[in-house]
């Protein structure tokens, strides 16, 4: 009943959760690419709202 | 010719190998940009597969994506393997030169190098609880003998009342599990951040959603803690699902350089 996925098997949603919505953002001129993706974490970021309930927090 | 960077570590990072994976760009070479107490890992990658028109008629196919995340990851998740702390960078963070990224390090070298000690030797751990409380109402129910709907008047007007206090209970049950859970992770752990709980199908809700950054050195104990509250959980209409060790890409300061044209 308890499971511990290994890596091949972490969802795209976690991974993408991480590889667009953490880790360290870098804004600048010198950055050529990053600021392009903003479509990507709207997008990312829409359809984890519509799929999310509010958390309780469990303290 | 850009330059793909994957992730920030200290400067006496081993030189990538042949074996590596093959990151985002897979004949593309990795190399190392350093400053007197930073490296920065990047891959040389083709500019016009990566700028910024490209990139965003790319970014809405999913089997790119897909492919490009996953290669992303795999590289992060090597280096993890070679140097005690990372501090992963975001997708797709591409710069023109060399010196460039050389001219960040630079500049945000406090910020990068206490991320570096704030996250010394860490990783980053996934904890979702999920609970089915129908399950758990039905075993309940079945311990007191209450499956049978017969009888009426009086007698079913006691048995709803007696279901309704196990509903609470039940409820009140997952709580303290999903808390004692939050609790005990909480205290083994360098820091944490609760993550919403999403929605999941009929039967089951999720709980507990929880991401931790565990010293690599307690790993052991971390993974016997974790084992025992499965254990716990196991059977009792509760699951949890693990996801790690991570490089800690919940736990990096989020910004360390802004477009600031006024300076």
């Amino acid at each position: 009943m308890n499971e511990v996925l290994a890596n091949e098997h972490v969802t795209l949603l976690e991974l993408l959760d991480r590889l667009l919505n953490k880790g360290v953002m870098i804004w600048g001129d010198l950055v050529i690419s990053v600021a392009g993706i903003d479509l990507v974490y709207l997008r990312l970021q829409l359809l984890l709202a519509a799929v999310e309930t509010l958390g309780r927090d469990p303290r | 010719m850009a330059y793909y960077l994957y992730a920030l570590c200290h400067k006496n990072a081993p030189q990538p190998e042949p074996s590596w994976p093959g990151g985002v760009a897979s004949d593309g070479r990795f190399l190392y940009i350093r400053t007197d107490m930073i490296a920065g890992l990047v891959q040389e990658v083709d500019l016009s597969e990566f700028e910024m028109g490209v990139l965003k008629e790319k970014l809405q196919r999913p089997d790119w994506l897909e492919a490009k995340a996953r290669a992303h990851d795999e590289v992060i998740k090597h280096l993890f393997t070679k140097v005690d702390t990372v501090v992963p960078v975001r997708f797709c963070t591409v710069f023109r030169t060399e010196e460039g990224v050389r001219c960040l390090l630079d500049k945000q070298a406090d910020v990068i190098l206490s991320d570096l000690a704030r996250l010394h030797a860490s990783a980053e751990w996934d904890i979702k609880l999920y609970a089915n409380e129908k399950h758990r109402l039905k075993m309940a129910l079945q311990a007191l003998g209450e499956v049978s709907k017969a009888g009426g008047g009086i007698e079913y007007l006691r048995r709803k009342q007696r279901q309704g206090k196990l509903v609470n209970e039940v409820k009140e049950w997952i709580r303290t599990q999903a808390s004692d859970c939050y609790n005990c992770l909480s205290e083994l752990s360098r820091e944490y951040r609760a993550k919403p709980c999403l929605a999941c199908d009929d039967d089951e809700r999720m709980a507990l959603n929880v991401v931790y950054l565990v010293a690599r050195s307690i790993e052991q104990k971390w993974l016997e803690k974790l084992q025992e509250i499965a254990r716990r959980l196991n059977g009792g209409g509760m699951r949890m699902v693990v996801s790690g060790p991570w490089p800690p890409y919940s736990f990096v300061t989020p910004v360390v350089e802004r477009d600031e044209p006024n300076e």
